[in-house]
């Protein structure tokens, strides 16, 4: 089993042991968390001394961001092209496929079910519909889609009701602890979305989401939910696998809530 | 500008395109398909029975009844599908295209390269706003895969939907226009829907009485004015919906002021009233300036009153387009519809696009 650190700032390196061989970097969730081309190449000098290989995280993204995007890649391409990069957009396939970085699916797009409140009522659930809540939106077809494109790897999140995914016929990468619910563009932290008369909306920000978080607690909800910024978080720090039949091959540790 | 209405049963296709409704969209759930698989195993997005028509013999129905009137019907198949969904997809797909449905609406891209490869003659594709597409290059993504129109999501500005119309004139755009404007990203947003009429189902095969049948009336009424929407929200939507729910929270990070303010001002974020009566009636002048052709009303799950009222409203709205005015004038003039309308003012915070 390969581990990877998934970090979203140079100084959560400090995370960094040796059982990891791999580092994530990027954002999934907000194009305005983008790292800077300096910032890329301190983290891939971390990686070069250390032997490790890199996979560069990238969100859903705008047209306005497109280019600061592919400069990104262009840095990542001179220093280290055996790169991996993970996608959540298919907007970036197309532009990601000019270089010969391998390609992963990102857990945007993967698309399991995740809201925490349905383990109140998983003992009364069919059986196909328990798995379906296991494995997600995966389908043979959507594979073969991926197959066909060069993406041999989906990202997937640790779930309550546990994760399940028999012959996927692709490696399943699983990120730990924390998992994400829901996204958006408009964010929680800006406190322009808290001003009177204001719509939500996307609003300029000073980048408050990096400050802290918010702790959401609901009767009907078992577990609290986390809010960083513009996305719902939810931790779970045990991971259940199946015995057999099992795809994930690798286990992406997240030290802070990747915002 | 075409106006793309909801639809759920066959009585309400002759109100709607009287209201002004060029275009119905719809979904089937069958009460044999939830007692077999339950609401949290859904092939569209809206997976209770309140949103859906109960049978395909009822799709074809609306169906001829919409065509009779020159209006054409769309069949929602908007969720992504695990292996065993996906084989009754297909089932539903053929049932759907042999009703003689006009265009389906679809976000796997599975199914999406499914239809390219085997039913590109048979029906016409429309990507969901569940499809989250949100640059050109993803609309060509999309486009190659055989879609004819894309929804585009939610949270795009005027400006940058105005790129796509742009950058791609081949492909329709349908945007969003009233109701359900949801806070989170609807193709990201991995909350289950569905739980509370799953919920309500199991206790009403325990408890079939007419307790569980006044309940149900009460919350899902048949008539149910705009103003009245509101007790859905208490009722119904807090339950249903996480992301509506009610929540005690804390900010943990420090001492920020400005921070735990927010936190004590969740509920602006987190409101179902801003989600259910959302409105960009407004932003038709910009919309329109930029060449958006198709508008979406959503709320499948509403009383033909509140259809009716929405479709005639947003008709009305796109008239005034045709009167030379200027923004502040049409603007001013929607707002006054909207009260003759509806019985109270707008407010800003329902507003669709950002003002």
């Amino acid at each position: 089993m390969e581990k990877a650190l998934y970090i979203t700032e140079y100084g959560y390196l400090n995370c960094y042991n040796f059982e990891y061989k791999r580092i994530y970097f990027g954002n999934e969730f907000c194009e305005r968390l983008i790292p800077s081309p300096d910032e890329l190449k301190m983290i891939l000098g971390f990686a070069q001394d250390n032997l490790l290989d890199f996979s560069l995280i990238t969100g859903f993204i705008t047209d306005g961001i497109m280019e600061q995007l592919e400069g990104l890649l262009e840095t990542l391409f001179k220093i280290k092209p055996d790169s991996e990069i993970i996608i959540n957009d298919w907007g970036l396939l197309k532009i990601v496929r000019k270089y010969q970085f391998s390609l992963a699916l990102g857990r945007l797009l993967t698309r399991q079910k995740k809201g925490p409140q349905v383990l109140r009522i998983l003992d009364g659930l069919p059986e196909e519909t328990l798995e379906y809540l296991r494995s997600g939106c995966i389908n043979r077809y959507f594979i073969n889609f991926l197959k066909d494109r060069g993406i041999n790897r989906i990202e997937v999140d640790n779930l309550f009701q546990g994760v399940k995914f028999e012959n996927a016929g692709i490696n399943i990468s699983l990120y730990f602890p924390y998992g994400y619910i829901t996204t958006s563009r408009f964010c929680f932290s800006n406190p322009r979305n808290r001003k009177a008369g204001n719509s939500l909306g996307i609003y300029l920000c000073r980048k408050e989401c990096r400050n802290g978080h918010f702790i959401l607690r609901n009767p009907d909800m078992p577990v609290p939910l986390t809010i960083k910024g513009n996305t719902v978080f939810f931790e779970n720090k045990k991971i259940q696998l199946p015995d057999h039949g099992n795809m994930v091959d690798r286990i992406i540790y997240q030290p802070r809530i990747p915002i | 500008m075409f106006i793309v209405s909801p639809v759920k049963e066959i009585n309400e296709v002759a109100t709607l395109i009287k209201a002004g409704a060029s275009e119905l969209y719809c979904g089937v759930l069958t009460e044999d398909y939830l007692n077999e698989y339950s609401n949290l195993f859904y092939l569209n997005r809206r997976p209770v029975i309140s949103s859906n028509l109960r049978s395909f013999s009822e799709l074809k129905l609306i169906v001829e009844a919409a065509h009779a009137n020159g209006v054409s019907v769309s069949f929602v198949l908007n969720e992504f599908y695990s292996q065993n969904q996906f084989e009754l997809v297909l089932e539903e797909l053929d049932k759907a295209i042999g009703c003689n449905i006009d265009a389906l609406i679809v976000s796997d891209v599975g199914l999406l390269d499914k239809l390219k490869r085997e039913y590109r003659d048979k029906t016409r594709v429309y990507l969901s706003g569940c499809g989250s597409c949100f640059n050109i290059e993803a609309a060509r993504f999309y486009k190659n895969l055989g879609v004819s129109r894309i929804i585009l999501p939610r949270q795009l500005a005027i400006e940058e939907i105005k790129a796509f119309i742009d950058a791609l004139p081949d492909l329709q755009f349908e945007v969003f226009i009233q109701n359900e404007r949801c806070p989170f990203i609807d193709g990201f947003c991995m909350f289950q829907h569905g739980l509370f009429e799953y919920r309500y189902n199991k206790l009403s095969r325990f408890h079939n009485n007419k307790f569980v049948s006044r309940v149900k009336n009460y919350l899902m009424p048949k008539k149910l004015s705009r103003l009245y929407r509101n007790h859905i929200v208490r009722n119904v939507l807090k339950k249903e919906l996480a992301c509506c729910s009610q929540y005690d929270i804390e900010y943990s990070g420090g001492s920020s002021i400005e921070q735990e303010n927010i936190a004590k001002t969740y509920s602006s974020f987190f409101n179902p009233e801003t989600f259910l009566n959302a409105c960009g009636a407004c932003a038709l002048y910009d919309l329109n300036r930029i060449g958006v052709k198709f508008v979406k009303i959503c709320g499948r799950y509403l009383s033909r009153n509140n259809k009716e009222q929405d479709t005639y409203f947003i008709k009305e709205a796109v008239r005034l387009l045709n009167n030379n005015l200027n923004k502040e004038e049409f603007v001013s003039k929607v707002q006054l519809l909207y009260k003759k309308i509806f019985g109270s003012k707008c407010r800003r915070e329902y507003c669709y696009y950002q003002n």
